[in-house]
């Protein structure tokens, strides 16, 4: 079984072990262009200059031969500092090169053809250059480009046949003949020489064997090399198919892998999510004997986070409050959350106990299953409370608690810094517990929230924060909890506009009765 | 020496004797905050017997980060021998109340509020 976790992309090796062969051909029959090239044009100007002793015209031709042999060098060296390794080679100029050398070899291949001293000759002979460089330029430049010239090169003939127009026949001399002609021609006969006059202005020049000869054979390498590194790169890109298939298939398994796994923690994160909203109070709980209106709300986050809150009425009257918000988020968390849900219930449902009793209860059984059980380090931070006919005891750190007071109708913030620590990360946090008693008039409201409230980001990634919450608060508090809690969750939402929420935010209030009237 | 943490900085100062935090950290869960432990367990012996954790540039730490330092201060605890200070600053609203936990998880430690 292949390692799902290596970080080379498969697929990618397999598209570059496909591609390389024919970056490389391409390249390589740009090269075997140019030198070519620059051997033939070096070639006919040494032919030219044998057989004639000038050039057909000298002004014209110092110049043109030249710079086509200098773009073509161009090409030629940089193509190759890029194939040995030299150095990096850019798009543009591997287009540049490229396009020019072509441009000028389908150039020379029409003026070989058009501008020949025999017309008839260049239709027999030169003619193949366009035929070859029909295959030179499919595989340099792309098969739209082939099909141009293809039609460039085909009306090409066509203007070759048709400026010698249809009625002419190519008419040979033998070896005697020819002869006989150079000797009249060497005496100086005015019919000889009236004759190649002639010759020269139908375009008909008699050339010797060995100029065909010659240009036949660097047609023969021309296409010879072409075919040659063409033919190279189709082995190698035989040669390397099984290995593409094979990485292919090892991507797929991949993918089919990682699939799983998505689905495999997708259906765990609904468990989690299931799990957490599962153990939530339901409202008909919410109903105390003590004459209080109670609201809470949980969104968890899309890796939920743990969050919980509890509201337990008690035979003695008094309810038994908590919010809780464990670290990390998953599964894990979830389980965490539950417990600390359960053990709650099991340590003070129906058990009047102190506290901070209670809380290092909690905490020690958390500890022991997280730790040794679970052998994990999730914790959580949370709050205990009771409410009772005349006051609130609360105990353990977490967030700011919000009150408000009816009668002088302020609100204020609690700290709950000094109450508590962690809960499950060390075995007994006795000694950090404390409670204390807060006012609970009628009309008093108690709010309490997790930090997923406060650390909710605006899509710039800044914190929602306790100022901006205490204001939505001193704006809603009078209107009771449920009114306020859908103002808080509405302005958070606004706030955290098209963001996703991080983590869970959960709250609960709850509000004493007005005093009945008497 | 610095370890880069999403937006923030882990630093180890050798001039001050200490790691510094600087930032805002906020990784999504215990296991990306593996590598934060693995640093200060790296480097928290440098300097003998003392170490400075500054946390004065550190703008947020999350409740995973929390208790990552939190287990890197009981590990230190357990294994006693280290002078710890804890350096950080009554303008960021986290440190006020996470500070004086990591005292109260271990009163040995020295805490320096600026």
């Amino acid at each position: 079984m292949e390692n799902i976790n290596h970080n080379d992309d498969v697929l990618l090796e397999a598209g570059q072990m496909l591609a390389e062969p024919g970056r490389d051909t391409s390249r390589k029959i740009l090269i075997a262009v140019n030198a070519v090239f620059i051997a033939s044009l070096v070639l006919f100007l040494v032919i030219q200059l044998i057989n004639f002793g000038t050039l057909p015209d000298p002004a014209r031709d110092l110049i043109f031969y030249p710079l086509l042999i200098l773009i073509n060098a161009l090409s030629l060296n940089y193509n190759f500092r890029v194939l040995s390794g030299k150095t990096q080679g850019t798009i543009k100029k591997d287009k540049v090169t490229a396009w020019a050398s072509i441009l000028i070899a389908m150039l020379m291949a029409l003026l070989i053809v058009h501008a020949s001293i025999n017309t008839a000759m260049s239709m027999l002979v030169d003619f193949g250059f366009s035929v070859i460089l029909l295959f030179v330029v499919g595989t340099v430049l792309g098969r739209k480009t082939a099909v141009i010239w293809f039609i460039i090169s085909g009306l090409s003939l066509a203007v070759a046949y048709y400026n010698i127009g249809p009625g002419f026949e190519y008419h040979l001399l033998t070896q005697e003949e020819v002869t006989a002609f150079n000797d009249a021609l060497a005496k100086g006969d005015l019919d000889a020489e009236e004759r190649l006059v002639e010759l020269q202005d139908k375009r008909l020049v008699p050339g010797p064997i060995l100029l065909y000869f010659t240009v036949w054979m660097i047609f023969m390498i021309f296409a010879f090399l072409a075919v040659y590194f063409e033919s190279n790169m189709i082995s190698r890109v035989l040669n390397v198919i099984p290995t593409v298939i094979e990485k292919i298939n090892i991507a797929n398994e991949e993918k089919m892998q990682l699939k799983n796994e998505n689905m495999r923690m997708g259906m765990e994160l609904d468990v989690a999510r299931k799990i957490q909203l599962m153990m939530l109070p339901n409202e008909q709980e919410f109903v105390a004997q003590i004459g209080i209106e109670v609201a809470a709300r949980m969104d968890p986050a899309s890796e939920v986070g743990g969050d919980f809150y509890e509201f337990l009425p008690q035979k003695d009257k008094s309810a038994i409050l908590a919010i809780g918000d464990v670290t990390d988020h998953g599964l894990q968390s979830g389980l965490v959350m539950l417990m600390a849900q359960s053990i709650t219930r099991a340590t003070l449902d129906d058990h009047r106990m102190e506290l901070p009793k209670a809380l290092n209860r909690i905490n020690t059984i958390l500890y022991r299953n997280i730790r040794n059980r679970m052998e994990d380090f999730r914790n959580l931070t949370m709050i205990l409370a009771r409410i009772e006919e005349d006051k609130l005891t609360v105990c353990g750190q977490h967030e700011n608690i919000l009150y408000f007071d009816a009668e002088k109708q302020s609100c204020k913030m609690i700290s709950t810094e000094d109450l508590g620590i962690y809960i499950g990360l060390i075995e007994d946090v006795g000694e950090h517990l404390r409670e204390q008693d807060l006012p609970l008039n009628h009309g008093d409201l108690y709010f309490f929230y997790t930090d997923g409230l406060t650390e909710a980001e605006d899509p710039d990634g800044a914190f929602y924060g306790e100022d901006r919450l205490m204001e939505v608060f001193e704006n809603n508090a009078s209107k009771g909890p449920k009114k306020l809690l859908k103002a808080i969750y509405d302005d958070v939402y606004q706030f955290v506009g098209k963001r996703e929420i991080m983590d869970d935010i959960t709250a609960i209030a709850f509000k004493k009765n007005e005093k009945p009237e008497s | 020496m610095t370890l880069k943490a999403g937006d923030a900085e882990v630093t180890l100062d050798e001039n001050s004797s200490s790691i510094k935090f600087s930032g805002s950290m906020r990784l999504a869960n215990m296991k990306e905050y593996e590598q934060v432990a693995d640093f200060l367990k790296e480097h928290g012996n440098t300097f003998d017997d003392s170490l400075v954790l500054d946390f004065e540039n550190l703008q947020f730490l999350n409740s995973s980060g929390i208790t990552t330092i939190s287990l890197f201060i009981l590990n230190c605890k357990k294994n006693g021998g280290l002078e710890l200070t804890v350096k950080g600053s009554n303008e960021v609203s986290w440190q006020q109340k996470s500070l004086s936990n990591f005292k109260k998880l271990w009163p040995n430690i020295k805490l320096e509020m600026n």
